[in-house]
This record gives structure tokens, C-alpha cells and sequence, in this order.
């Protein structure tokens, strides 16, 4: 398990990391995402033991992170948002000298390589030169040089970015059959789809806090839960907006077109009431049903900083009247 | 070689054609001067029918100059980008995240870097060599003077790699480490200099800082070897300081130790500055509660 407590990081007088907290649990495979700046990158260079916390706690598997965490540097493996490879090394050359960087040599360290090559489909380019490679092999070196010491934990800065739709699939599946494996993995992505797609929980964080966490389908579960409802009226939207706005789970409410969007407090039960009452009280009702949370609207909606919040609100108010 | 940034610089090394042109460029200028020097002297010798040995140990002193001189200009440039390049590259992170320490890599790079050293100067031994025609320098004082180049190039390896572990950008890790050097080698006996008219005659004492200067020890050795010994006391008596006998007999050793000593210093430095910000203040929290629970 890997845990951050009230940790706290500045560069100068900058405050990178103010108080985060986040825990991922074994066999996770955790979506870190934010906006650019919020210290996601921070947080995973404290994280892979490259940078210390000013305050706060840095704990894997019950070790602190530390002065002495050399144990702790063979349990984790990190693949940076740049490729951080070397130009002027063969592939087997810069595999081989990662291993010897961690103590193994030899047949070990040879049957291993040739292992991991294979695993990331990169075995015919053993003998080119590192430059050679195309930015998506690049990246598939990098992953099978972090794992060339069967780490625990894989930390995952930007692994996606920038790749063609086929090594971002090949990418994709390789890191799902590594949490198959039962790793730990962190990914820190921009692309939000690809978390979605991938992650089993996801950390938000925004100006160096946490500002949500979870399992993922508690979180999305919890955003459309909060998400408007959506009545279509074939006809009749006047006494229909008439009947919504006597509802006093109705908090507002907008029109669009046929579309009647309400933000309604209450539980699924009462809502299908609703429905019932609306189809009772004879109003031709089209379509009900909640918006879907998409992990796009949560991102921004929690690290707006207030902007698009306002826009809703504003919005609501508006055309409340 | 179990060390794997060695094995990797050594490998990178090889590859390329740096260290077999600076030889051949070293080694050409070297001999130009040299072949120039005795030739000048036997065609003399030939116009005027006498022969002045003094002018083989010029010629040898030429040599000794210019190779110092390269080696200067040549071995910060060594060092000055190698952790900076890591840097850049962004792989100084991957580095930190493996088990090798600090000092595993800075120790690798130094040693890459002394060996293109090593080579460099035992590949100008025959150059050195050439007063040996004529009699008036002995092979132990040509080897110790080169153990003194030896000496001088670690020194500066290690300024090297300090200054490369301040900047990420790699012209500018090398702007710092000739600036050292310049300070250290120029600096020093400026600022001496102009410090002499504000203390007593022949007791400047800002003239000992004069043993970090990479230029005496070299110097001092020439100087004793060519038997010109009067130009380093008369060097301090300009600076304002009466140095005593036996200061100036271990002159040589005593800038080899001190320098050595500031390398070390820096060496030191070098390994705090690739050393996790802050571990060792974290290493001291995680140390006093061990330290209370023992008085308890």
C-alpha cells in the first residue's frame, strides 16, 4: 500500500504540494489526473523516492519513505513523462545497464531483457540504436526498463501522451495485463478517456490537494447522482415547468428546446414518483432520465477553480427567471 | 568496472572519435613546439658553432607549458556536462530511482573522465620525453611531473563535475567550471596582489590561498626541476609575503594536498546537490525519536 499523508513540497516559495493525501491500495491501478500545474509530477517524483516532502509522510508497504530507501527504490519502478533514454546506447545496452544499476548481471540479467523485449514486442530491435526507435517504441523501452527489476509498485508519468492510436491500444493492454499480474500502477494521464477506460480509482488533484478519490465507479456513481435530470415534453412545457416548480425537491431548473433539465434532490424512488405524477397529471413526457457523469465533467467541474461552477449557477439563475 | 555508469561512459566512449582526435590534436601541437624548439636550437648551434644546454630545458619547459595549458583548457570540459546532461535528458531521475547512490555516480563519471585523462597524458610522455636527447631533466622527475599533471587534472575533473552538478543546461554548468578555474588560477593571485598594499611588507598572508591555484604545484615542480627555484620566492615576495624555507620546499606536496582537499570538499557538495532535497533533514526527524526513546 502506498500512502501520502499531509504532504507538503515548495520550490521556493511556490507551494507545489499543500497537504496531499492520497492512498492506493495493492493490486490498484490508480488514475492520478489534474490540470497542468496541480503537482501531479511532484507528487510522483516524491512518490519514486527522486524528491523528498518538506512535510508530511511518504509510506510503501509500512516503510517510510526516507533517507535510507534504498529497499523501497526496488519495489518501485518509474517511467517519467519523457522517455529519459539514452541516445548513444543499443537497446540491449541500455537494458542491460539498468539491470546492472540493479545489481543483476549476467544470464539473470540477459534472460530477463530478452523477457521484457519481448513482453513490449521490441525483441528485433535489440541490436538498434535507442535514436532509432520511433517515439511509441521509445516508450515501450522505458516501460520494460522500469520493470526490468519486477518492481511492486509502477509509477506512470504521461505514459499515453503524444502515441499513435495503435501503440496507445498496445500500451493500453500491456499495462492492463501487468494489473492482472497484481501490480500496483499509478497512471498520471492527461487523457481522460484512457483513466476511464483503465483505472479501478482515481485521485483529482488540483492546486496541490486532493480534491476527490475513490473507486471509480463510486466516484462516476456520485457525479450522476448530481447530474441534472432530463425531461423531454413532446408538448405542454409551460404547465410542465408549472408542475416542476411546485416540487420542492426541484432545486432549478433550465429549458432547452423540449428539454427540460431540473437538478432534484431527491432519492431514485422519488424520482420515478415524479415521472408518475407527471404521466398522471396527463403531461406528455418524451423521455426522463439523469444525465450521465462523464469523467470529463467532473475533472471540470473540481479543478475549475469556481469558473465553470459559476457558469452552471449563472446559467440555472438565468433562465430560472 | 562494476560500476555501471563506468561501463556505460566507457561504452559510449569507445564509440566515439573524441578521445583518439584530442590525443592526435594534443600530441601534434606538442610536438610542432617541441620539434620547432630543437630545431631553432641546432640551426643556432650550427651559426654560431656553440651549443647552450639551458635551451634544451627551455624546450622542455615549452612542452610542459603547452601540455598544461591544453590540459587546462581540455579536462573541465570533460566533466562539466556530465550530470547535466542527465539532466537535461531528464535520465538523472531514472538514476535516482535505482539503488545506485549519489556518490556510485559521480564516481562513475569521474573515473570515465580520468581515464580519457590518463590516456591523454601518458600518449604525451614521448614529447616529454625529448629533453632526454640531451641530458639535464632525469626520467623520475619527467614521471613526477606528470604525476603532478595527474594530480592537477583530478582537481580539475572534480571542479568539473561540481559546476555540472549546479545547472541543468550544459554551457552553462561549462561557463561555471572555467570560471572556477579562472578564479582559482588568476583570481587568486590578482586578489592577492591587490591585497599586498594593505598589509605589512612581507606579511600577506593572503598569498598562502596561492596553494589552490592549480598553476603552482606545476609551476614549483618546473621551477625545481630546471633549477629556477628563486622564481617562486621571488613569485611570493611580489605578492608581499616572505615565505620561509621550508614553506617553499613543500610547496609542491603541500598545493597537491590542499587542492586535493578542496576536490573533496566539492566532491562532497556535488553528491549533496544529486541527494534528494530534504532526506537529510529527513533523516534527522526519523533519527530523534530513536534518540528520546533511548533516554526514556
Amino acid at each position: 500500500m502506498l500512502q501520502m499523508e499531509h504532504v507538503k513540497k515548495f520550490y521556493g516559495r511556490l507551494c507545489a504540494l499543500d497537504g496531499l493525501d492520497l492512498s492506493i491500495e495493492d493490486g490498484a491501478l490508480y488514475g492520478f489526473v489534474g490540470p497542468n500545474g496541480a503537482g501531479k509530477t511532484t507528487a510522483i517524483k516524491i512518490m519514486a523516492g527522486i524528491l523528498c516532502p518538506d512535510e508530511g509522510t511518504v509510506t510503501i508497504d509500512g516503510m517510510e519513505a526516507g533517507a535510507d530507501n534504498r529497499r523501497l527504490k526496488k519495489r518501485i519502478g518509474y517511467v517519467p513523462d519523457s522517455f529519459g533514454v539514452y541516445n548513444n546506447l543499443k537497446v540491449s545496452e541500455y537494458m542491460e545497464f539498468f539491470a546492472s544499476c540493479y545489481h543483476m548481471e549476467g544470464l539473470k540479467a540477459r534472460k530477463r531483457i530478452e523477457k521484457l523485449l519481448s513482453y513490449v514486442d521490441l525483441s528485433d530491435r535489440e541490436d538498434f540504436f535507442v535514436d532509432a526507435l520511433s517515439r511509441g517504441m521509445k516508450q515501450k523501452l522505458s516501460l520494460a526498463r522500469a520493470l526490468i527489476h519486477d518492481p511492486k509498485i509502477l509509477i506512470l508519468d504521461e505514459p499515453t501522451s503524444g502515441l499513435d492510436p495503435r501503440t496507445r491500444f498496445e500500451y493500453k493492454q500491456i499495462i492492463g495485463e501487468l494489473s492482472e499480474q497484481g501490480k500496483t500502477i499509478l497512471i498520471s494521464s492527461h487523457i481522460l478517456s484512457d483513466i476511464a477506460e483503465l483505472c479501478t480509482d482515481i485521485g483529482i488533484i488540483d492546486q496541490g490537494r486532493i480534491v476527490m478519490s475513490g473507486r471509480l465507479q463510486e466516484v462516476m456513481k456520485l457525479v450522476t447522482e448530481q447530474n441534472p435530470i432530463v425531461i423531454t415534453m413532446s408538448a405542454r412545457i409551460t404547465e410542465a415547468i408549472r408542475f416542476l416548480k411546485a416540487d420542492p425537491q426541484v432545486r432549478s431548473l433550465s429549458i432547452r428546446g423540449n428539454d427540460i433539465r431540473i437538478n432534484y434532490n431527491g432519492s431514485q424512488k422519488k424520482e420515478t414518483e415524479l415521472l408518475r405524477r407527471m404521466v398522471e397529471a396527463g403531461l406528455p413526457v418524451r423521455s426522463f432520465s439523469r444525465e450521465k457523469g462523464s469523467l470529463e465533467a467532473i475533472f471540470m467541474q473540481l479543478t475549475g477553480h469556481g469558473e465553470e461552477r459559476i457558469l452552471l449557477s449563472h446559467e440555472e439563475t438565468e433562465e430560472d427567471e | 568496472m562494476n560500476n555501471p555508469i563506468l561501463k556505460r561512459e566507457m561504452t559510449v566512449q569507445s564509440r566515439g572519435l573524441s578521445l583518439p582526435l584530442m590525443v592526435a590534436g594534443v600530441n601534434l601541437l606538442l610536438f610542432i613546439a617541441a620539434f620547432a624548439g630543437v630545431f631553432g636550437i641546432l640551426s643556432r648551434m650550427q651559426m654560431t658553432a656553440q651549443s647552450r644546454y639551458g635551451a634544451f630545458l627551455a624546450v622542455y619547459l615549452l612542452v610542459l607549458f603547452l601540455e598544461f595549458a591544453l590540459l587546462l583548457f581540455v579536462t573541465p570540459s570533460l566533466t562539466a556536462g556530465s550530470i547535466s546532461m542527465e539532466r537535461s535528458m531528464e535520465t538523472l531521475d531514472l538514476l535516482l530511482t535505482t539503488p545506485l547512490k549519489p556518490s556510485r555516480i559521480i564516481g562513475g563519471k569521474l573515473l570515465a573522465a580520468a581515464w580519457t585523462i590518463f590516456v591523454l597524458l601518458a600518449s604525451c610522455i614521448p614529447a616529454m620525453l625529448l629533453p632526454l636527447i640531451y641530458g639535464g631533466i632525469a626520467v623520475h622527475e619527467i614521471l613526477l611531473m606528470l604525476l603532478v599533471f595527474l594530480v592537477e587534472a583530478a582537481v580539475l575533473l572534480c571542479i568539473g563535475v561540481f559546476a555540472s552538478s549546479l545547472f541543468r543546461n550544459t554551457v552553462r554548468s561549462a561557463a561555471a567550471a572555467y570560471g572556477i578555474t579562472a578564479a582559482l588560477c588568476i583570481g587568486l593571485p590578482v586578489a592577492s596582489l591587490l591585497l599586498s598594499p594593505f598589509s605589512e611588507t612581507g606579511r600577506n598572508w593572503s598569498a598562502y590561498f596561492l596553494v589552490l591555484d592549480p598553476l603552482l604545484a606545476p609551476f614549483t615542480e618546473a621551477a625545481r626541476q630546471t633549477g629556477r627555484e628563486a622564481l617562486v620566492r621571488e613569485l611570493f615576495l611580489r605578492l608581499s609575503l616572505e615565505p620561509d624555507n621550508a614553506f617553499l620546499r613543500f610547496l609542491t606536496p603541500l598545493s597537491l594536498a590542499c587542492q586535493l582537499t578542496m576536490s573533496f570538499v566539492l566532491l562532497l557538495c556535488t553528491v549533496m546537490n544529486l541527494t534528494p532535497a530534504g532526506s537529510r533533514k529527513k533523516y534527522m526527524k526519523l533519527r530523534r525519536p530513536l534518540v528520546k526513546s533511548r533516554k526514556l
